[in-house]
């Protein structure tokens, strides 16, 4: 079951700066296997959010993509149209945001916004959706699921709104999970409790999870892959285990070192 | 507050409109002023074309409560039309007949709001006596009962207007606002060229386009869609300006990420978000379309005799003799000003409820 769910090849972005175009990743290459948890660490700036957010061609306006394939399922992911796209996301790709406070819409409830993508993406009528949600807050442990169901974001924890997010990334079952420093916001416990979450939900529903984090004890405990970046390139990628037993790249051990 | 039940922005701003009395006041003034005009043809004593040329320009009747020095049932003395030496009306009462005021007196057939069939209105006087609440004017119908059906077509038209062009301003502006660059530029310059004209030189050339030979309920219409064309560009550029701004919230990236369209992005992650503002503005605009309307039919380029509205009844009013005699011709006037000092008062408040950073200073 080693088949490989994306493939990043060449992947360069670039930002204009007046006439000069700046590089914000350059030349990445890496491989995202089915069912595997990869992660994807560096310092601030160093490309990891744009990766991320290239994997959903949701670029602000002022970057392009200059070159280079993503290939999600056999599908090259940038000629897609507009339209295709919009069926993409959310059914295929499941996004995680650092702060959901601000991810979720403060004028709708929790629950509808995971219906949301319910709509969008299957044919339920609303008790189904209804029930698939309250299913989905269930699945990610949340102990009154009705309670959250018609609650707004403000009216959460953070943990529970976190909780809600991986139930809305997850809703219309995608294959692959994208989470972009899940547990900064959290404290020592929570994120625990969320790593957990994340460990069981990759077994269960078979997901791939790529994981944006600084945290490598997170990493550690957490992924099978590890790519390391540092100022829009790859340094250094591998079986996490491997990687951290030996790193090569100096970055890498500094970033060992500092965390010990 | 309630613990266990969850509130939402809008819950919130609408508990602090209740608790405000000014708010509460001017917003049941408002409700009581539609409920008459929804209910005109069954509170007003006359239809709005039902003439009595002895009595034109016949002053408020009066109602007397005391026959003889007794306390009776109120009553009104029949009015009796003679010309001074300068040629200036002058009614007398004729305290040989009387006719007692009355609930749920008979009269002709009619349908209430056109549908329920009818024979009997909420008040009036025995027959044949004449009870001209507010008096009459020129072509002696009841003023009253023309400002009841009057209010009909100016309270409703500000209403349907603002619909009309807060639809058309929320949607194009959150368009412009949403996609930016080109659809941008366009949309933005067609609402300059809307906002470049003057709104009244604008006005009387939209209804000068209009035929003549539309009928009352078409010349109606005619009028929405002039006053709400005129009014949609400038709140389209307002919610434009908002939308740049929402669509950099990270649920609008969330929303996208989830695989929403564009238009369920508009309609449900941007344009709420606006809507504390709009709310407030539709309040503060709906006097302009009253107005817009009121001045339209004052020229005698709108609503056309006989039907009513307040802006063809205050034409009566034209000239400074007609008010120096009969004052009571100015009564549209009044309400038009009662309603829109309501709907600006009413729209105050609701700013300060909406606006979070007043709360807790100001409890009106």
């Amino acid at each position: 079951m080693n088949t490989t769910l994306v493939t990043i090849k060449d992947l360069t972005v670039s930002v204009k700066d007046g006439n000069q175009k700046k590089y914000l990743i350059e030349q990445i290459n890496f491989d995202i296997i089915q069912e595997h948890i990869v992660s994807l660490v560096g310092e601030s700036g160093s490309g990891k959010t744009t990766t991320a957010l290239c994997l959903g061609r949701l670029l602000s306006l002022a970057l392009t993509i200059e070159s280079g394939k993503i290939i999600f399922n056999g599908q090259d992911f940038l000629t897609l149209t507009e339209k295709q796209l919009q069926q993409f996301r959310g059914a295929e790709i499941g996004f995680i945001f650092q702060e959901p406070l601000y991810a979720f819409n403060p004028l709708l409830t929790i629950g509808f916004q995971i219906e949301e993508v319910l709509i969008a993406h299957s044919d339920r009528n609303r008790k189904q959706r209804q029930s698939r949600v309250l299913e989905l807050l269930d699945m990610v442990r949340i102990s009154d699921p009705m309670r959250v169901f018609r609650s707004y974001p403000h009216q959460l924890s953070g943990g529970m709104r976190q909780r809600a997010m991986i139930a809305q990334a997850i809703a219309a079952s995608p294959k692959l999970i994208i989470a972009d420093e899940p547990t900064s916001n959290l404290d020592v416990t929570l994120q625990a409790e969320i790593i957990e979450l994340f460990q069981e939900l990759n077994q269960k529903l078979h997901l791939a999870i790529l994981l944006i984090t600084h945290d490598l004890g997170l990493v550690r405990h957490l992924s099978d892959d590890l790519v390391v970046m540092k100022s829009g390139r790859i340094v250094e990628k591998g079986r996490t285990k491997d990687v951290l037993a030996m790193p090569r790249h100096s970055y890498t051990q500094e970033l060992l070192e500092a965390t010990h | 507050m309630n613990k266990d039940k969850h509130y939402s922005p809008f819950q919130l701003a609408l508990d602090s409109f209740k608790k405000s009395k000014r708010g509460g006041f001017f917003l049941r003034l408002l409700i009581f002023l539609y409920g008459a005009a929804f209910f005109a043809d069954f509170i007003a004593p006359y239809s709005y074309q039902e003439e009595a040329r002895q009595h034109s320009y016949a002053p408020p009747t009066k109602i007397h409560m005391i026959d003889q020095g007794r306390l009776t049932r109120p009553f009104v003395y029949a009015q009796s039309l003679s010309f001074n030496e300068n040629h200036e009306r002058v009614y007398r009462e004729d305290k040989s007949q009387r006719y007692s005021l009355r609930l749920f007196v008979p009269t002709q057939k009619y349908f209430i709001l056109g549908i329920i069939p009818s024979m009997t209105r909420l008040w009036g006087v025995d027959v044949p006596g004449k009870i001209y609440l507010f008096g009459t004017d020129s072509r002696g119908r009841d003023i009253f009962s023309r400002l009841l059906y009057g209010a009909r077509i100016s309270l409703s038209i500000g209403l349907i207007g603002v619909l009309i062009s807060f639809g058309l301003g929320l949607l194009v502006g959150g368009i412009a606002g949403y996609y930016g660059g080109i659809v941008d530029n366009i949309l933005m310059r067609l609402c300059e060229m809307f906002m470049m004209v003057p709104g009244f030189y604008l006005m009387l050339a939209l209804r000068s386009v209009v035929p003549d030979n539309f009928n009352s309920y078409q010349v109606y219409l005619s009028i929405v869609v002039i006053l709400s064309f005129i009014g949609w560009a400038g709140l389209a550029r307002i919610i434009r300006g908002m939308s740049l701004t929402l669509k950099e919230r990270e649920y609008v990236l969330a929303a996208k990420m989830l695989g929403l369209s564009d238009f369920k992005i508009i309609i449900r992650h941007i344009l709420p978000h606006t809507l504390s503002y709009s709310i407030v503005a539709i309040m503060l605009s709906i006097p302009g379309y009253i107005l817009g309307e009121a001045a339209l039919s004052l020229i005698g380029l709108g609503i056309q005799d006989p039907l009513a509205s307040w802006g063809n009844m205050l034409s009566e009013a034209m000239s400074i003799a007609h008010i120096q005699l009969h004052p009571w011709v100015l009564m549209p006037g009044f309400f038009i000003f009662m309603t829109v000092m309501s709907f600006n008062i009413v729209g105050d408040v609701l700013r300060d409820c909406f606006d979070p950073l007043l709360k807790g200073i100001k409890e009106s």
